[in-house]
């Protein structure tokens, strides 16, 4: 069985923009530069593995606001995937991680379209409940990933506020 | 909405009573050296801001965007609220300026993002709701909870559920 492509959105009401440039304009453009962009980033994952790239795409992403927790899966279309680093934080998403290459902005409407009329097919959504409590295992359990990240300065707040409480002081 | 908001602080954005008499002054004098140095006026959505503002803001990035929203968020807060408020901002923009604004540790963030949503655009609805859910007291989380029930978008519902979810 294939791997899904999948994309994690920005907003979750976003793909049920009217048109293809409605979604286009949130999910595919530099905010910054205003430039489209024509290699989006996507996770080579196993359905089973959506929820911990999420969790991890989340945490890590130089991002911020936090993308919502919707991935939409863009597998079965004829796409151009080239594989690319993701983050060096985590093991799953560094190695999974991957580039859509699109000729052109008609291109990448091209394959919206697609996805918004499959959408309900394509969808894998996700609670953010479920994620925090992904991450407060993980952090429970001491996972080294986690652990180390939830240390950096540059750590995000919602992670932050996932760490094991310290004991309290018997005294 | 109206009973809500009028609970709240109604105090001006425009206001800055942290830097008293001498902030106004300087910030007229800064108004003015701008002027004669014929900086241009900033053109929309910027010219809601005050123009010392406006003049960083449109140097460093030139448009909207989400780091320049932090930047309003964490240095000019107040100008961030005023800039949400005007209605200058297209919604790819106002959905992460909303959330964005969501940070600023001041009452009058309620006020600004509470009309957001009921925005005609589900994308902005969604920003809102993210913006207020650090401000969610029991007025707000009422006004989320009937959004998860009936919110005609299923995304909106959707990120409704997560806000309530993690309260």
């Amino acid at each position: 069985m294939s791997r899904l492509v999948l994309r994690f959105a920005k907003r979750r009401a976003s793909w049920e923009e009217p048109t293809a440039a409605g979604v286009r304009e949130i999910e595919f453009t530099n905010r910054k530069t205003g430039v489209v962009d024509l290699r989006p980033s996507v996770y080579a994952v196993d359905e089973g593995e959506v929820l911990r790239a999420y969790a991890e795409h989340a945490a890590a992403a130089p991002i911020d606001p936090e993308a919502a927790p919707l991935g939409i899966d863009l597998g079965g279309m004829k796409l151009r995937v080239e594989a690319s680093d993701g983050s060096i934080k985590f093991q799953l998403t560094r190695t999974r991680h991957a580039e859509i290459i699109v000729e052109d902005v008609v291109a990448l409407d091209a394959l919206i379209d697609i996805a918004r009329t499959e959408l309900p097919a394509r969808s894998r959504n996700l609670k953010k409940a479920d994620v925090r409590k992904f991450v407060q295992e993980k952090l429970a359990a001491g996972d080294e990933e986690w652990s180390r990240l939830a240390e950096e300065p540059t750590c995000k707040d919602w992670v932050k506020k996932l760490r094991p409480k310290p004991p309290a002081d018997p005294t | 909405m109206s009973s809500l908001t009028a609970a709240r602080d109604e105090r001006p954005l425009g206001d800055a009573p942290q830097f008293g008499e001498l902030g106004k002054k300087l910030q007229e004098l800064e108004t003015r050296a701008l002027s004669a140095l014929k900086v241009p006026r900033p053109g929309l959505p910027f010219n809601v801001l005050a123009p010392r503002v406006a003049s960083v803001v449109l140097a460093r990035w030139g448009r909207p965007c989400e780091e320049a929203f932090a930047f309003l968020a964490t240095s000019h807060p107040l100008e961030l609220l005023r800039l949400v408020a005007s209605g200058g901002l297209d919604v790819a923009d106002l959905t992460f300026a909303a959330e964005i604004a969501g940070r600023i540790q001041d009452s009058r963030v309620v006020r600004v993002l509470l009309p957001l949503l009921k925005h005609v655009s589900p994308v902005v609805r969604e920003g809102a709701l993210y913006g207020l859910a650090a401000h969610a007291d029991d007025q707000v989380l009422g006004l989320i909870r009937t959004m998860a029930d009936k919110d005609p978008s299923p995304g909106v519902r959707a990120a409704a559920e997560d806000v309530l979810s993690t309260q």
